[in-house]
């Protein structure tokens, strides 16, 4: 009678616990066009400017850059602090984006971000004058540490100095190197049918990729006794499968203080994107930023603008140290081809691994007529939107 | 047995008349052959002897007497002896009779063992009342002569037979037209004709009785009522039904506890608020949510009062189950509509939970057993009188234990989730005419799903009420009490920065109501209340000696609502009769952003009954409501803070007008109601986008004004006795909002009048319970409505390393439709009636068609594709079993 009992407590909480979260279509076609500008001016360092245009829910054309704008910064002292404009990323960022070089912006001046956007019209664009925000702590390092059962992985921060409690936000420049599922060792030319080995590095098993952390990282030192964190977690996942943590991650931050306004904008924003529809959510809010259209204020423009100087940090995760990722891979199992099949398999996005070897043959020199392929994406890292674009200094000898 | 026998049969032969039967032919002279009935009568009319006879039908023998005088009686007597009549003497009389003993004298004791069965005791005047049991006799109120204009008032406590427990809602009322009802305390005040009057008494689930009284001045009459046998195809008019056509009071919905504990719910567990929320009317955003909404109100414009404390959060585990013990609840009362003029303090509805008194003539108590909670009560008399009584119930969690049963992976297995919560309540009859009452109530809820964090919340209420009547015509009611509300969150995942937070609300009450029957036909209700509230907005402290949190009290907020107010119901006809009432509301805020505020508010509703059956009302109100939730969530939200009226947050006020319809049909069995409503709200607390709400000093800032109105159709069948009872409702009603100020491009969408995140158009609710025998019974419970509005995302935009959504205007889109059909079974194995212990078993199916329904939508980042998800509770059939033991 009590195992009874027990099984259907059981039964009735693990179905309640279980069966709960289901796909869901609203069917809504949504909004598009509307300009989005980010882009903190980060006064001591590099300010990073992405302009692009919003996408209905359904698209899955990407981000809509919007590449030959004009983009600059302007002090109130009359100085114009023009961008580079990286149509194909940089070394920063994988995106396109517009880079300004803001480190000598007058501090006691006010300052605001102009974007020029000449498609498919000219429109001018800019952000309210910010006071340029100083005092706060500086950022003395960063540290990744991941829970004893490895199922939680945090990004912590130390500061310290600020000369009054106040808001917080940094601001991630994120490289990380991650691999294919299988090296390839040999790649098959086409126009003579033949399989050839990649000669020195060249591989396509290990790829890097650059983006700002998607986390919205912000803290507030209000409630504290001192303008000081230690050890803050600025954000955490649980996600054994994230990429950025599957080989090397190197993870650079550059913190700056918000104005309140500004806090408010990216606490509602975090909360709008991660919080929404659960048990406890609040209200989704519509936001309202501090950029508009000069010329028709009535636009709708996304986007809030924060000046401040600031201090950064870098530091690597090794994944032989965190031990935090874990993939199980995908299950594909490659195919062994002769000769004749090979450029089907080829057109249809199958790459040739390696020299098949019966399990039966001693002989490791193996059967050069037959090859195990599998599908491009578990042996071309560049499948997964990386590059091999490799970093300077790289501390892995992975090229 | 045989006494009354004989008793009968003395009684038969003295109300009978005897006829003479036609003699026989004479034999010879002084000789006869006559039939017994002839002789008896010759015996009587012609030897003049006293004799009183029973004639034996079957008797035909012929009987020859020859003799003379005495000589002759003598005779007769002994030949009817032998025919096995019995022939005694009594008193210089004779009684003739078949086949009984004749006793001269009762047995000793017999008048006192009778009295003290029937617990009768005649005493005129104020200081006790006659308790009346048996409807055959003749009940003599007041003194002879003291009658003022032929009129005279007669007051008293219906009590149940069985407990002695006072019974709330049992119609009183003579055939001519008086009518009263009796209150909480199961008292009844009600003006009579001098003379013969036969009084009334009608209850829910009880035998209707009917009195015989001779009325001679003002006077007491108590009644004791038993609890109806279910008659399977019986069915009786109800009390709901009388009052429903008497009362000019509309908008009320009346719920048994023991029609709450046949629908079925969640985990079996029987739940006064699930209940509630499928009265016509009554929404909810979804299975979990920390309250109710009102034709279009929201969740804290309900007064939730449980005895006289209010609860601030009435629920347990964040709304999956409801803060009340079935166990110790008497009835719930909800006004929506007409809401009496001693209520106030919030602008939508006010729920009314009655815990029952002890049981006043034997300890009892029982046990429940359910999938999540076990529950126990105790009750009985404290003293021999079973004037001073006791109730006392508990009810905890296991879920705790359930969440370790859990695999590790689960993520439920480190977490916490339990509750607890315990009633207690005295009540003491000084004499007839006082009675004081203490109850107390005491709920905690713990939650927690990660080591680090974890949430907390309590009530804590207490109060003492005191009854008193003085005359026949007045009565008091007072009652004091404090009430306290906390919640905290405790998180320690980082020392330096660890802390908690907290909130609280502490409030001390007073409220003296009086009521005074002027006549016949005018009741009077007066009084005063006195709130005094004191709020914690926000404390936080550091959490450990690690931490560096600088502690950080908001200011309290304090403040006095003070309310006087009076109201008559005043019967014009016997068909129509008209509420009216004044309530005078002062609030002063003091402290910062110090304010004085003050309101009238009119409380009128009239009906006039066109027949016994069919009953047309009509009633408008104004309410203020100076306390105000402050939660951004829809959904549930354990932090849920409260703020009071300041010079920047002004008081919300409302007002409703509805007009309804009320039939009785098939033989007052079938209770069919209409009712349109049209409300208003100004100073609707909304919030601006991105409001940051915790620890806010300017929460005021926060805040936005907007203007509320509602309007909806309400049409109700219902049935309460019978096989089949239950009832039916569709309703149809919108609630929409408006920001009163135009804060530009801030405003909310643009200034357009948009839905409340409870406007649920078309609803459909079916509660219903057929009883096979006595012993099983099934329960349905049938929900559909249409599903809520929420703020979807109608965009993507690549910002700060990733899709971020762009939200469409507030409330714009709609969750799908919401379907929900409850099934469930209730055994009861046993119906001895002398048993120790009665065992009940229910098992049920909650959403028996596995239906997915939404509660809410949201949207996540996969892989770069925005993807939507629909969270569902309960997304497939829970059964459950639970386990019921009432000690006799």
């Amino acid at each position: 009678m009590r195992s009874l009992l027990k099984s259907l407590m059981l039964c009735a909480l693990l179905f309640t616990a279980a069966s709960c979260i289901y796909d869901f279509d609203p069917q809504i076609e949504g909004t598009r066009g509307l300009l989005v500008i980010e882009g903190d001016i980060l006064v001591g360092d590099t300010t990073i400017v992405q302009v692009s245009r919003m996408s209905a829910l359904s698209d899955d054309a990407g981000v809509q850059s919007v590449k030959n704008a004009n983009v600059y910064v302007e002090s109130s002292d009359g100085t114009q602090y023009m961008a580079v404009n990286h149509l194909n990323g940089s070394d920063q960022l994988d995106n396109p984006h517009y880079a300004i070089d803001t480190r000598t912006v007058n501090v006691s001046k006010r300052c605001r971000l102009v974007v020029q956007v000449y498609d498919p019209s000219y429109q001018f664009y800019a952000s309210e004058w910010l006071d340029i925000q100083q005092g706060g702590s500086v950022l003395d390092s960063i540290g990744f540490s991941v829970n004893e059962d490895r199922t939680r992985l945090d990004v912590n921060v130390w500061n310290h100095g600020g000369t009054e409690t106040g808001y917080y936000r940094w601001v991630g420049r994120g490289v990380w190197e991650y691999s294919a599922e299988f090296r390839a060792i040999v790649y098959y030319v086409p126009a003579l049918n033949k399989i050839l080995p990649y000669e020195n590095n060249e591989n396509y098993y290990y790829c890097w990729r650059r983006h700002a952390p998607r986390e919205i990282m912000i803290a507030s030192t209000l409630g504290l006794n001192e303008d000081k964190l230690s050890e803050y977690s600025v954000f955490s996942t649980e996600n054994k499968r994230d990429e950025r943590f599957s080989i090397l991650y190197s993870l650079t931050l550059f913190q700056e203080r918000l104005t309140p306004e500004a806090y408010a904008y990216w606490l509602a924003t975090q909360r709008n994107t991660s919080d929404a529809g659960g048990l406890m959510s609040a209200q989704p809010s519509d936001l309202q930023g501090n950029i508009s259209n000069v010329n028709n204020p009535d636009e709708k423009v996304i986007g809030y603008i924060n000046a401040s100087t600031v201090t950064r940090a870098q530091k690597y995760y090794r994944h032989t140290v965190g031990k935090f990722y874990y993939s199980p891979g995908n299950g594909t199992v490659p195919v062994v081809l002769k000769e004749n099949a090979w450029l089907t398999y080829y057109n249809n996005d199958y790459r040739p691994l390696w020299i098949y070897i019966p399990p039966e043959v001693e002989d490791m020199t193996g059967q050069p007529d037959r090859y195990e392929w599998a599908p491009s994406y578990t042996c071309d890292c560049r499948k997964s939107g990386g590059n091999k674009n490799r970093p300077a200094g790289w501390p892995y000898e992975h090229y | 047995m045989k006494r009354l026998t004989l008793i009968g049969l003395l009684l038969l032969v003295t109300l009978l008349p005897l006829r003479a039967q036609r003699a026989g032919e004479p034999v010879r002279r002084g000789v006869y052959r006559v039939e017994v009935d002839a002789l008896a009568s010759y015996l009587r009319d012609t030897l003049r002897l006293p004799v009183y006879f029973v004639r034996d039908t079957a008797d035909k023998a012929s009987y020859t007497v020859d003799a003379e005088g005495d000589a002759f009686r003598e005779k007769a007597f002994a030949l009817l002896r032998e025919k096995g009549y019995t022939v005694a003497e009594y008193d210089g009389k004779w009684f003739v009779f078949r086949g009984r003993d004749f006793v001269r004298t009762l047995p000793v004791g017999y008048f006192e063992n009778r009295r003290a069965a029937e617990e009768t005791a005649v005493v005129y005047g104020d200081d006790a009342a006659q308790v009346t049991t048996f409807q055959n006799k003749i009940y003599e109120i007041g003194e002879k002569g003291t009658a003022r204009g032929g009129k005279a008032f007669v007051r008293g406590t219906v009590r149940d037979a069985a407990s002695g427990e006072p019974i709330v809602g049992v119609s009183v009322y003579t055939e001519q037209g008086a009518y009263s009802v009796t209150d909480a305390a199961g008292l009844y005040r009600i003006q009579l004709p001098a003379g013969d009057v036969s009084l009334s008494f009608s209850g829910y689930s009880l035998e209707d009785m009917t009195f015989h009284l001779k009325v001679y001045g003002d006077g007491a009459l108590d009644v004791t009522m038993k609890e109806k046998v279910f008659a399977l195809t019986g069915a009786t008019v109800t009390a709901e039904t009388a009052v429903r056509h008497r009362s000019a009071q509309m908008g009320i919905e009346t719920v048994r506890i023991n029609t709450i504990k046949k629908v079925p719910v969640a985990f079996g567990e029987p739940d006064v608020l699930k209940v509630v929320m499928t009265l016509p009317g009554v929404k909810s955003v979804g299975e979990v949510s920390n309250g109710f909404n009102v034709r279009g109100g929201s969740t804290d414009q309900n007064l939730i009062l449980f005895n006289q404390n209010t609860l601030y959060n009435p629920s347990h585990m964040f709304g999956l189950l409801s803060a009340f013990n079935s166990d110790i609840i008497s009835d719930v009362e909800l006004y929506k509509s007409s809401i009496p003029v001693e209520y106030g303090g919030r602008i939508s509805s006010v729920l009314e939970v009655r815990s029952r008194d002890g049981n006043g003539k034997k300890v009892t108590g029982s046990l429940g057993l359910g999938l999540l909670t076990s529950r126990a009560h105790l009750e009985g008399p404290l003293d021999k009188e079973g004037k001073t009584t006791f109730i006392v119930g508990g009810r905890m969690t296991y879920s705790n234990w359930m969440l370790r049963l859990l695999p590790e992976g689960s993520g439920y297995h480190d977490g916490t989730a339990d509750f607890g919560d315990v009633n207690l309540g005295i009540s003491h009859r000084i004499n007839a005419s006082n009675t004081i009452q203490a109850s107390g109530y005491f709920s905690h809820d713990r939650f927690s799903f990660s080591r680090d964090t974890s949430f907390r919340y309590d009530n804590l209420n207490g109060s003492v009420k005191w009854r008193s009547s003085f005359g026949e015509r007045h009565s008091l009611v007072l009652s004091a009490g404090y009430d306290t509300y906390s919640y905290a969150i405790t998180d320690t995942f980082n020392p330096e920065t660890s802390y908690r937070l907290s909130t609280g609300i502490r409030q001390a009450f007073v409220k003296p109501v009086f009521k005074t029957v002027l006549s016949a036909q005018h009741t009077l209700t007066y009084g005063a209340s006195f709130t005094h509230y004191d709020l914690q907005p926000g404390a936080y402290l550091p959490e450990g000696d690690a931490s560096i949190v600088a502690p950080n009290r908001l200011d309290r907020e304090r403040a006095l609502e003070s309310a006087l107010f009076a109201g008559d119901q005043w019967n014009i006809t016997d068909a129509a009769s008209l509420d009216a009432g004044l309530r005078y509301v002062n609030y002063y805020k003091y402290g910062a952003k110090q304010k004085m505020y003050h309101a009238p508010e009119v409380r009128i509703s009239g009906k006039y009954s066109f027949t016994d059956h069919l009953t047309a009302k009509a009633g408008f109100n104004t309410m203020t409501q100076f306390i105000h939730k402050i939660s951004n969530s829809v959904n549930i939200s354990p932090n849920d803070n409260w703020k009071m009226s300041d010079a920047d947050v002004l008081p919300q006020r409302g007002w409703q007008a509805a007009t309804g319809l009320y039939a009785t049909v098939a033989k007052g069995t079938v209770e069919l109601s209409a009712e349109v409503y049209y409300k208003q709200v100004r100073n609707f607390v909304d919030y601006k986008s991105g409001a940051i709400l915790e620890m806010n000093p300017n929460l005021s800032d926060e805040l936005v004004r907007t203007l509320g109105r509602a309007w909806g159709v309400e049409l109700m069948a219902r049935r309460n006795m019978g096989k089949l009872n239950g009832w039916v409702s569709y309703t149809w009603s919108r609630s929409l909002q408006r920001e009163m100020e135009d804060r530009g491009s801030a405003t909310i969408n643009g200034g357009a009048w948009y839905n409340s995140s409870y406007d649920k158009p078309h609803d459909f609710k079916m509660v219903a319970n057929y009883r096979f025998t006595h012993r099983f019974s099934f329960s349905a419970n049938l929900d559909y409505s249409t599903g809520r509005p929420v703020t979807v995302p109608v965009g993507k935009y690549w910002y700060s390393g990733s899709w971020r959504l762009m939200y469409s205007d507030r409330n714009s889109y709609r969750i799908p439709d919401y379907f929900r059909l409850d099934l469930a079974v209730s055994v009861e194995p046993s119906h001895y009636l002398k048993q120790f212990a009665h065992m009940s078993v229910t098992f049920g199916v909650y959403n028996a068609t596995g239906r997915h329904n939404a509660y809410s939508i949201y949207y996540t980042n996969e892989d770069g594709a925005i993807k939507g998800h629909m969270l569902s509770v309960f997304a497939t059939q829970i059964p459950y079993i639970n386990l019921n033991l009432k000690l006799r």
